[in-house]
């Protein structure tokens, strides 16, 4: 074996093998471990939008129930897919370990995202039972709910407040 | 009389069957969070199609032969293989995306779970691609499929300021809570979902399959330069009602539901109905059109009889390749993959493929050999060598920005 061409080879194959890593790793989804605070808070940040997001399509979606401009089947299954989408929101920044200066509001992202899961099952139920005197009332409290994830989207684009 | 009718006809089915799952989401999405300041992409895109779809519709016109076979023949199994195997693997991704997408709109309709919903699409998809003749399956989902107006009229009952909208689309500038890279990211998604490559293999196996001849180059062109363009401001008015109703609460799209939700906003029940006639017609339309295209890269590469107009027995093996794919594109459904998450893929990767696609259609289409008098003249060359550049660099930076981005995250 000639040893350039080995080398060369072994050079083809560490090269291939770094793209293919990187293209195998874009493709998942999946993003190389990274346990600093900047890194966390995008994740929270990220986390927080897509809760957000569900919820307030989750209000529109109550909001055009009401109005009469929009099918109950229609609503049923935006309201599941929102349901999912905050989950989907809570799994993802809930198994992320915070480090030590964001525990306080990993506290915060967590237990928002968790009251408007709650609050998104909540409808979701009173739409399947076809309460529609609660629409209103539910659409205003999702809609809380939005402005609150959406002002932690705000304050995640900084680091942590130190006291003193 | 009859020719205007099949010209209008053609221009009526290109426009219905241009939007797909990919065009729907990617541009719902893209508005909701960028405006219209992607918008030109869109046109660029659009453009795009429209040179090489021309190109292999003359192909297939002058040879009365189909794109892979010429491709192969002309550039040796190698090239061939290459091009076979990158416009397959996009190929066979948006076909799955396209039947969960029939899955997903249908659940809009029934609320049933889609995944229940996923084999009964499938086996529908698989007796269109079957049993239903080439013409009907064009026409009716392509005239099904023009509902999807009901975005432009939604657009202009939401009233936007449409000089807003439009100064949007020419200045290239982002939102101030956006990143550039997130926004290059959206960018070479928008250009993958305009540019898909089924679109062009359909198109050219289509002219194949009706029988074009050198007289059918007008109503080809008719059809790619009217129906193609008029089909992508389909595509720019979801993105603008996108824009309009979620852009000020700022909400992002992440479901087919979500996409549907601004024509409820501006048109209530009945705009939202048609929507899902349009949404179900589109993505069916489009999962049949992605199924035929697999059937047509195989067949034609190996030299197989192929096409709706020949019998099923004597195809054979053509038809076995559709319930192939059709069941394969089942089974990676049912694993409870999420359609929409294949749909971002596939509209990237699509990036990625196009210059192993669209390299050989220009190069086949330069040959004296093949076209005789109807060879590429200068504009088409222009046009074609200047896109090829544009999509090395779509292609080039695809996975980068992916990684980099999250996915657009």
């Amino acid at each position: 074996m000639v040893p350039g061409r080995r080398g060369g080879w072994r050079h083809t194959v560490a090269t291939a093998s770094a793209v293919l890593s990187l293209a195998v790793a874009g493709a998942t989804g999946c993003a190389p471990g990274t346990p600093d605070g900047d890194s966390w808070r995008i994740d929270a940040q990220r986390a927080v939008a897509d809760a957000s997001s569900a919820v307030l399509a989750a209000e529109l979606a109550l909001r055009q129930s009401v109005r009469g401009r929009i099918f109950d089947r229609y609503l049923q299954t935006v309201l599941v897919e929102a349901e999912e989408g905050v989950g989907k929101a809570s799994q993802s920044i809930g198994a992320r370990q915070p480090p030590g200066p964001e525990q306080e509001r990993y506290q915060t992202v967590t237990g928002q995202i968790e009251e408007a899961a709650g609050l998104v099952s909540t409808a979701r139920i009173a739409v399947v039972d076809r309460e529609e005197d609660r629409y209103d009332a539910l659409a205003d409290r999702l809609s809380s709910a939005a402005d609150a994830l959406q002002k932690l989207e705000d304050d995640l684009e900084h680091p942590p407040r130190t006291g003193g | 009389m009859k020719k205007f009718f099949a010209v209008a006809l053609g221009i009526l089915t290109a426009i219905g069957g241009f939007v797909d799952i990919g065009d729907l989401v990617t541009n719902a999405q893209v508005g909701a969070r960028f405006g219209l300041s992607l918008g030109w992409v869109v046109i660029i895109g659009i453009v795009g199609i429209c040179v090489f779809a021309e190109m292999s519709g003359r192909v297939a016109a002058v040879s009365q032969r189909a794109t892979f076979d010429i491709v192969r023949e002309r550039l040796g199994p190698r090239v061939g293989m290459a091009n076979l195997l990158a416009s397959m693997a996009v190929t066979m991704l948006t076909f799955v995306a396209e039947i969960g997408g029939v899955a997903l709109a249908l659940q809009l309709v029934s609320s049933v779970n889609y995944l229940l919903i996923v084999p009964f699409v499938a086996f529908i998809v698989w007796l269109i691609l079957w049993r239903a003749r080439f013409s009907v399956m064009e026409n009716v989902l392509g005239l099904c499929g023009l509902t999807l107006i009901v975005f432009a009229v939604g657009l202009w009952q939401l009233g936007p300021d449409w000089g807003d909208l439009a100064h949007r689309m020419v200045v290239v500038d982002k939102p101030g809570d956006e990143q550039w890279r997130t926004w290059a990211y959206y960018a070479v998604a928008l250009f993958g979902a305009a540019m898909t490559p089924y679109e062009v293999f359909f198109f050219s196996s289509g002219g194949v399959e009706e029988r074009w001849t050198t007289k059918d180059i007008g109503v080809m062109r008719a059809n790619v330069f009217i129906g193609f363009p008029l089909g992508g401001l389909l595509s720019l008015a979801i993105a603008g009602s996108a824009a309009v109703v979620f852009g000020p609460i700022d909400a992002s799209v992440d479901t087919l539901g979500q996409v549907g939700l601004p024509v409820a906003v501006a048109l209530g029940k009945i705009g939202l109905a048609v929507a899902l006639v349009g949404f179900v017609a589109a993505t069916l339309g489009a999962a049949c059109e992605c199924g035929l295209s697999v059937g047509y890269s195989i067949a034609q590469y190996r030299g197989w009889q192929w096409g709706k107009y020949v019998r099923t027995d004597v195809a054979a093996r053509f038809h076995l390749v559709l319930a192939l794919a059709t069941i394969l594109a089942t089974g990676v459904l049912l694993t409870k993959v999420d359609p929409i998450l294949v749909t971002e893929f596939s509209v990237v990767f699509s990036a990625i493929a196009l210059p192993l696609t669209y390299f050989p259609i220009l190069v086949v289409a330069n040959d004296p050999d093949y076209m005789g008098d109807h060879v590429n003249g200068r504009l088409a060359n222009a046009l074609g060598s200047v896109y090829l550049m544009v999509i090395g660099v779509a292609a080039l930076a695809a996975i980068p920005l992916m990684i980099v981005t999250r996915m657009g995250a």
